[in-house]
């Protein structure tokens, strides 16, 4: 019941080498990955495709990553999106903030390669199985029915 | 005694070398070296006590002279139990020496660095207990009209046979009086005392002190003692930094490093770091009311109970079995709290062996490993977890002081599913714990689903079978 296709990850952070860094990193890994400069563009492109994952910085000019979090929330279609919070540090408040906007976890800056990858994949992996334990449900329902 | 902001500097000779001779005192060793003199233990000959001697060395100076001489003269003023005594001043021909109270025992730096050592922080009850005693110690200054002007965890000793701290050093100290304007620039440049960091926005300035200016440096040590950080981050030069810092940013929170204080003491904090000297505290005294309140309240409180303001987002809906791995017992305690107060189970052991031993016959939900252990480091010991037949998935979750990138890699390449760097924020591992227990949680659940789907999917077929049976003897009519 597992999905095969590369993950699609969506990339939010207003600093160009720190997305090109991402981008790269996640490339390598054999993701699809599409890029956003704010919030505003986020949830454009969020609009148009659908996402494993989003990557999203918290400061950000136009829209900040928080308010970017909760409107993707509020919204069928990414309101299970799993997002990973880009922090400048890990401090309790900005944890507490990032995970109240409805964010799925966080990392600090600066990045670390192996680490992002692993927590990118455990959210991945999450929610893939939510849609797996979804599915069997459904069918289980029906084969109770019939 | 140390790295205080001094106008004239002076020449000095080697103090371990070169020790003065000072009557009706035999010096014993050298005990420290600051800004405005060297500390040698002694004993008194007429006495017959051990004391603290406080000596200026170097070229004499009157200005210097006559500084500690009213440094002498206003500690004299003071008899608290809170305060080190100070018991004779002397003007010789080679030396200048005070002769005050020695406490056996060590300063609160001391005590932040060793704390800073072992990855761990001093207990909050006991950083209220010691910032109470030194509350005390400056309500008795301030009752004498002085003002220290140069608290911070150096010049606060703590002693090692009842743990009572006393405040030292009032070679800063001075009246409590309007101060008069001065209108040569180079003189009021000169006239800056104290220890970058520690010093009140109104101190850096040269504007008028009070009360509350105590209270600030006293403020940024107790930030200090409960996060082994400085409040204000910048090297003992930056003055300009530092002073930005305070009056551009809001007082900093040690709950956002150590996110388990409680809320009371954090409020204490943040209120004595206040920039505005009127938005403190408004005496020693009613300091010296909230930490005896704050104290009182954590002894109320379970332990733990401290974790949830900042971490109720991070409470957890799936308890879990945790398994800590580390050899540094106070930073497995501190973590098992952290957890135990966001509901997980945690069994605590203090090297791999013992744990291995545990995970064979016992299922965790979750691995909390450390770097550098005796015996069996944490890299073999995550292999060896990962060989476990009922371990293979379970997540690994390195706490390491070790930070370099080769190491992380090395470790996830092993089996470790994530790393955190101490001292460890409990923000993070606690999202850690949170988002792991989820991914155990879910991949448990479909396990069980497909368990079960199969197990329709094969009765249904089985009376598909037997009902397809059944037509086929209908139809031969048997």
């Amino acid at each position: 019941m597992s999905d095969t296709r590369p993950p699609h990850i969506l990339v939010v952070d207003d600093d160009p080498s720190v997305r090109l860094l991402i981008m790269d990193l996640l490339h390598n890994h054999g993701a699809e990955v599409t890029a956003a400069s704010n919030g505003e563009e986020a949830l454009k492109a969020a609009a148009c495709a659908t996402f494993d994952l989003c990557i999203l910085d918290i400061h950000m000019p136009k829209m900040d990553g928080l308010q970017a979090c909760s409107r993707m929330r509020a919204q069928t279609h990414t309101a299970a999106l799993p997002i990973l919070f880009l922090t400048m540090n890990g401090d309790a408040e900005t944890v507490a903030c990032a995970f109240a906007a409805g964010g799925s976890d966080f990392l600090a800056k600066p990045v670390n390669g192996a680490l992002l990858w692993n927590r990118a994949n455990i959210l991945i992996q999450s929610a893939q199985l939510k849609k797996d334990v979804e599915r069997l449900k459904s069918a289980l329902d029906c084969m109770n029915e019939k | 005694m140390s790295n205080s902001t001094q106008a004239e500097p002076f020449e000095r000779p080697d103090p371990e070398r070169s020790v003065p001779q000072l009557d009706g005192i035999v010096i014993n060793r050298l005990l420290g070296q600051g800004g405005m003199g060297v500390v040698y233990k002694g004993l008194h000959t007429r006495l017959c006590i051990p004391v603290a001697v406080k000596v200026l060395l170097g070229r004499k100076h009157s200005a210097a002279d006559d500084r500690m001489l009213n440094e002498a003269r206003l500690a004299a003023k003071v008899n608290h139990p809170n305060v080190a005594r100070v018991y004779d001043v002397n003007i010789q021909k080679d030396a200048t020496y005070i002769v005050q109270e020695f406490v056996d025992g060590e300063s609160i730096a001391d005590m932040i660095d060793r704390c800073a050592a072992q990855k761990a922080w001093l207990d909050e009850t006991r950083v209220l207990e010691l910032a109470a005693d030194a509350a005390r110690g400056l309500a008795a200054i301030h009752r004498e009209g002085i003002l220290h002007l140069d608290i911070k965890p150096d010049n606060i000793l703590v002693q090692k046979r009842d743990g009572v701290a006393k405040i030292v050093d009032l070679g800063l100290a001075r009246r409590n009086e309007p101060r008069i304007p001065q209108s040569d620039d180079a003189e009021k440049a000169n006239s800056v005392y104290g220890t970058p960091g520690f010093m009140s926005p109104e101190q850096i300035q040269d504007m008028e002190l009070t009360h509350t200016t105590d209270l600030y440096s006293l403020g940024a040590t107790i930030y200090e003692m409960l996060t082994n950080l400085p409040a204000f981050p910048g090297g003992a030069r930056d003055l300009l930094a530092i002073f930005q810092q305070q009056i551009h940013s809001d007082p900093p929170n040690p709950v956002n490093v150590r996110g388990n204080v409680s809320g009371a003491t954090s409020a204490i904090v943040t209120d004595l770091l206040q920039c505005e000297p009127n938005h403190r505290p408004a005496s020693a005294k009613i300091l010296l009311e909230r930490l005896v309140e704050a104290r009182r309240a954590l002894e109320k409180t379970p332990a733990a109970s401290g974790f949830a303001p900042a971490q109720s987002a991070l409470r957890s809906e799936n308890p879990a079995n945790i398994v800590c791995i580390d050899d540094d017992m106070v930073l497995c305690e501190f973590v098992s709290d952290a957890l135990k107060a966001s509901g997980h189970e945690v069994q605590s052991f203090n090297s791999g062996a013992p744990a291995l031993q545990h995970l064979v016959v016992n299922n965790a939900d979750l691995v909390l490993l450390d770097m550098e252990m005796p015996g069996a480091n944490g890299l073999k010991v995550c292999h060896a977890i990962r060989a476990l037949p009922n371990c293979q998935d379970v997540p690994i979750v390195f706490m390491s002081g070790v930070s370099d990138l080769h190491t992380i890699d090395t470790a996830i390449k092993l089996g470790a599913t994530d790393y955190l760097i101490k001292p460890v924020n409990i923000s993070d591992l606690l999202a850690r714990v949170q988002c792991l227990t989820r991914l155990c949680q879910v991949q448990r659940e479909r396990t069980a689903l497909e368990d079960q789907y199969k197990k329709m999917s094969s009765r249904n077929t089985a009376i598909l079978r037997g009902s397809g049976k059944n037509s086929n003897s209908e139809r031969s009519g048997r």
